[in-house]
């Protein structure tokens, strides 16, 4: 793990400088979305606004059933908003068919889930350039040979992923989402399955991605320690954003979701 | 209810689209099973004909000499010699013969006014017999009416006047060899245990009537005699000049049975051979259904046990949900059989399609046997994955990714390589042997074999195409290759249900090819009459010389050709052998000589069909049996290419002469007539609406084949329709299963940008790989079965195996293309799915 050692260090000293005068990378505007109908009508956004900033790496946080998985989904048009708008740079995602969204998410948006990320099928370097095959593009050699090393899958590439540990596999879903160079990449508890060690690798190669190259993540979370790697940590409660916390750590994190948990 | 049938109640509700197709699929096999039990019960379902009961109180029977044996699927009630009357003589001066009585037989069929036929059509035709009396001799007993006493008066048996709704006074035309009688039933007759005898409709005529009007000579088929036991052997002796021989009536009975059993398990060898093949595809169909659910079963179980459900507990409740789907879903589908049965007949008779039978027989082993089976394979379906389960760690089965090693077993390759090995080296002893049993115990392991080995033929095949694929359609392709290798089982269970459907129809497609061409070779090249008068019925019923004579006295007819047959014996086994006025022919077939022509026919020279030749060349000699049992040293003296259409059809030419002597017949086969003018319907009406026979243009003849073969053929197409379906709900459902397995990857393929026509095209290609495995090896099992069952068997009417290579091709190609249009629906909702349901939900 070089970089690690590298990089590590950089941790408190880069801060979230990288260009923010470039245009949001996502944005919620007034985002409402109710599941279900009458008076079980369950409202899990409530009127969000918020917008992630262009190569910022920013943690959602919140308790269980904060609406935290549905914003991230919505933002991505996993799913679509009740009320409001989604819009991935400028793009408004309601205004796309299924077809244009799925363009959009291969071509714009990078993914990593909290498990089962890889398909089962494929080998590790498969998987990595599975969004690029499937829109016919080549991988930027030199990119895709810089990210397997860093991220230490030089020797793995040619593994299926039961072969592989759950950080290992979390790794190449994470080599998977920034292959393309997406305007964002989304992370749903990137580290929800791993153990701490394969957890720190992880987070501190996605704050080095954000850091070293500009990219934008947004990373939903429960975890302060995971969150203390982002830039900056949103809050949110019953569907409402109640808190903003810019270069979060450990113990702000902590300290603010005291605050805002019930 | 306790915690652990809760849960698995609640597992199957939240599974209910799983549970419904799972159910979907033991209901349309057991339906399958049963509908084929049933349409082939149709035809084993005759019993013995109550001979035994007929001949309880005949203390000795006297018979001529059984000369030929009852060809393969067919019982020839009359087959021995005729005793003269001089041997009635003999035994009545045998001491202690109390009594005797001479039963004559002979060619008789009744019709009504307007020609139709009495009697179940399908049956062996008519025999005509003197009435015994009241003796408890005659096998014959009153149950209506009276007996038949005077001239015009004949007894019906009452399993034929049943059929056909004849009561005691209807009057009715009697056909026999010497003409049209009009007759009247004055008497129903039952025979032993039985309403009639066996595959017969037997008219009963006054004993001094039944030698003219049946125009036999003075000669008996039986003599039946009371007598004590110990005058066996002077009655022996006594018939012994006349070839006669004597037996207990229940010896004679006895033997009746045994030959007519012998006689019905030709055909029941097929068709239990088809029952069997329709288990199994039921069978396998379930247990597919299992095998594609079983990684998310498995975790579901993993769960209960890691929850704190003991091992037992869990097995329990998984018996008890098989048992209780299976049981429901069994009695469903052995409804639904009776209904599958039902609506083929019905849409059979509605096309005018005969069956054997013109109804499926419901019996119990009908709903029984597949109900029992579909039980059982759900029940082993189900708990025996539960089972290795259950031995797992929890946590290991709970483990996200499930590794289906069944692509690299070693066991499995070895078991299905010794028996892809064994499979053929059975069926070709079988061949070498002409042993059907050992060469359909091969194929059944050919099965087997491709069953087990399945998975690992996959697991290469789908390697071997994934590059291919990718470079036809890009990562769909890359992506359906890996999928089907990473799945072997999966995949194999998909393509297994196609296989069996292409197997089975394959296998229907070379049997009817082969046995037309062993039935019908060159007849097309052959005809050069204008029509062709054949009998109306599938078996025995004869053109008789009365319908001949009517049909030459039409000034229309310009030529009739007789063409005569016969059953002989050659070689051991059964052929018929024929004979044709040599000048009456000229104009109606033209035989294609291959060497000499129809003037060799004289003395003991033969012809014989290039067909049948089976080795033999011009100047050979052979030995021919011929009906009456006499022994014939024949020699080869011409080829012929051209033979006639139908399973009794001659392959022997005998010189009239000798065929006439030897093989006395109540009427030809065939008559091939030359008319001006004149079209069927006026031929037809110059027999005056006689229904007996039919009268049908050349072209119609050719493209009708024969009777008998046609229903054989039907038949089969009946089970492959039912093969078909049962193929195609098959291979839907378990793409169907196996698109909801695979939710959580095809969610994320959806992502992170898959499109939904790259994932359509995705299934759609896997569909095609299997369906195109399903179809090579479906179509390669199903035409070596039929080389195996036509080269081993000994029957005539297999003598021959023909590839229909164009048909098979058809066959499979269609096959490929239904597989890929069935998994339209799989892909559909596949496609359809939401893809954030997929990636959130296990």
């Amino acid at each position: 793990m070089g970089f690690m050692k590298t990089h590590f260090t950089e941790h408190d000293a880069s801060g979230g400088t990288a260009a923010a005068s470039r245009p949001p990378a996502a944005t919620l505007v007034g985002a409402v979305k109710t599941y279900g109908a009458g008076p079980d009508t369950v409202r899990a956004l409530d009127g969000v606004d918020v917008a992630f900033d262009a190569g910022a790496f920013t943690a959602v946080m919140g308790p269980s059933g904060s609406g935290k998985s549905t914003l991230l989904y919505c933002s991505v048009g996993l799913d679509r908003l009740s009320e409001g708008s989604a819009l991935i740079g400028q793009t408004d995602l309601d205004a796309l068919d299924d077809r244009e969204l799925t363009l959009l998410r291969r071509q714009r948006v990078g993914f990593v889930f909290q498990s089962f990320n890889l398909i089962p099928s494929l080998s590790a370097r498969e998987n990595i350039t599975l969004p690029l095959d499937l829109a016919r593009r080549a991988p930027d050699q030199g990119f895709f040979d810089e990210l397997a090393g860093v991220l230490g899958l030089s020797a793995l590439l040619s593994r299926r992923p039961s072969q592989m540990s759950g950080g290992q596999q979390q790794r190449v879903a994470v080599a998977r989402a920034l292959l393309g160079r997406p305007d964002i990449v989304f992370a749903d508890e990137p580290t929800g399955n791993l153990d701490s060690r394969g957890g720190a690798e992880v987070l501190a190669f996605l704050q080095h991605a954000a850091r070293a190259r500009g990219q934008s993540i947004v990373m939903v979370t429960h975890d302060p320690a995971a969150a203390s790697y982002a830039d900056r940590a949103v809050f949110l409660r019953d569907g409402r954003l109640v808190a903003d916390l810019a270069t979060p750590t450990r113990e702000s994190v902590l300290a603010e979701l005291q605050r805002v948990t019930p | 209810m306790n915690a652990v049938a809760r849960l698995s109640a609640r597992n199957a509700w939240a599974n209910r689209g799983r549970s419904l197709l799972t159910v979907a699929a033991v209901v349309v096999s057991v339906a399958f099973m049963s509908a084929v039990l049933m349409l082939t019960g149709g035809l084993s379902s005759h019993a013995d004909g109550g001979v035994a009961a007929a001949y309880r109180h005949v203390p000795v029977v006297v018979h001529g000499q059984q000369i030929l044996p009852n060809p393969p699927g067919e019982f020839i009630p009359q087959s021995g010699t005729a005793l003269p009357a001089a041997a009635l003589t003999a035994v009545r001066a045998v001491p202690g013969v109390s009594g005797t009585l001479g039963l004559r037989s002979g060619y008789a069929v009744l019709e009504r006014a307007d020609g139709s036929i009495i009697g179940k059509p399908g049956t062996g035709g008519g025999v005509g017999q003197s009435w015994l009396g009241n003796s408890q001799l005659n096998p014959y007993h009153l149950l209506a009416g009276r007996a038949p006493a005077s001239v015009g008066q004949v007894a019906l048996d009452r399993a034929a006047a049943a059929d056909s709704g004849v009561t005691v006074g209807q009057h009715l035309t009697l056909v026999t060899a010497t003409g049209h009688h009009p007759v009247t039933v004055v008497g129903i007759v039952g025979y032993g245990s039985a309403d009639g005898p066996f595959d017969t409709t037997a008219v009963l005529l006054p004993a001094a009537q039944a030698q003219s009007v049946l125009g036999v000579t003075n000669s008996y088929d039986q003599i039946l005699v009371n007598s004590p036991p110990s005058a066996l052997p002077a009655i022996a002796h006594a018939v012994a000049p006349w070839d006669g021989k004597a037996a207990t009536g229940s010896a004679w009975a006895a033997a009746q049975h045994s030959a007519i059993t012998s006689a019905l398990s030709f055909e029941q060898l097929f068709l239990i051979g088809f029952a069997l093949v329709a288990l199994l595809v039921g069978g396998t169909l379930i247990s597919n259904t299992f095998t594609v659910t079983v990684a998310q079963r498995t975790r579901e179980l993993a769960l209960t046990r890691a929850l704190g459900a003991t091992r037992r507990q869990v097995l329990t409740s998984v018996l008890a949900e098989a048992a209780a789907v299976g049981l429901f879903a069994s009695l469903a589908g052995a409804a639904a059989g009776a209904g599958a049965a039902a609506l083929i007949t019905g849409v059979f008779s509605l096309l005018h399609l005969t069956l054997f039978d013109t109804h499926a027989v419901v019996t119990l082993s009908s709903l029984a046997l597949p109900a029992l089976v579909g039980f059982a394979v759900t029940v082993l379906a189900a708990v025996l994955p539960a089972a290795r389960a259950a031995r797992l760690a929890p946590v290991a089965a709970l483990r996200d990714q499930q590794i289906d090693e069944s692509g690299r077993s070693r066991a499995r390759a070895i078991t299905g390589a010794v028996l892809l090995a064994a499979g053929p080296a059975g069926a070709a002893a079988g061949v070498a042997g002409k042993n059907t049993g050992l060469a359909g115990a091969g194929l059944a392991a050919l099965l087997l074999g491709a069953v087990i080995g399945g998975p690992l033929l996959i697991a290469v095949l789908s390697r071997a195409v994934s590059r291919p694929l990718r470079a036809l359609a890009g990562p769909p392709g890359l992506l359906s290759g890996r999928a089907l290798a990473r799945n072997p089982r999966r995949s194999a269970a998909t393509a297994n249900a196609l296989l069996l459907g292409v197997m089975i129809v394959s296998f229907i497609t070379v049997v009817v090819a082969s046995v037309n061409q062993s039935t019908g070779s060159g007849a097309a090249s052959g005809i050069r009459a204008q029509y062709v008068v054949s009998t109306a019925s599938p078996w025995q019923w004869q053109v008789t010389g009365e319908t001949v004579s009517r049909l030459r006295a039409d000034p229309q007819v310009t030529g009739a050709a007789e063409v005569w047959a016969a059953p002989a014996q050659s070689r051991g086994s059964l052929v018929m052998v024929g004979t044709v006025d040599p000048r009456a022919i000229r104009r109606a077939w033209n035989f294609g000589w291959k060497a000499g022509s129809l003037s060799s026919l004289t003395g003991n020279q033969i012809a014989v069909q290039n067909t049948a030749l089976d080795g033999q060349h011009v100047g050979d000699t052979r030995i021919l049996t011929l009906a009456d049992g006499t022994r014939h040293a024949v020699r080869i003296a011409a080829v012929y290419s051209h033979g006639f259409i139908g399973f009794d059809a001659p392959a022997y030419l005998l010189p009239p002469g000798l065929f006439h002597a030897h093989s006395p017949q109540p009427g030809a086969e065939l008559l091939l007539v030359n008319a001006r003018r004149a079209g069927a319907s006026e031929l037809n009406a110059a027999l005056g609406g006689d229904q007996s026979v039919t009268v049908q243009t050349a072209a119609a003849w050719i493209g009708q084949g024969n009777v008998k073969v046609k229903q054989v053929a039907n038949l089969f197409y009946a089970l492959d329709t039912l093969a078909v379906l049962i193929a195609f709900i098959g291979v839907t459902n378990t793409m169907a299963l196996a698109v909801r397995e695979r939710r959580r990857e095809l969610g994320i393929l959806r992502a992170v940008g898959m499109l939904r026509t790259q994932l359509g095209r995705m299934i759609t290609l896997e569909a095609a790989v299997l369906a195109g495995y399903g179809a090579i090896l479906g179509t390669l099992l199903g035409t070596l079965g039929c080389w195996a069952i036509t080269r081993s068997s000994t029957a005539t009417d297999l003598s021959h195996f023909q590839l229909p290579a164009v048909q098979l091709g058809v066959i499979a190609a269609a096959a490929v293309a239904a597989g890929i249009l069935l998994a339209t629906w799989p892909a559909r909702v596949a496609e359809r799915s939401p893809v954030l349901e997929a990636i959130t939900t296990e």
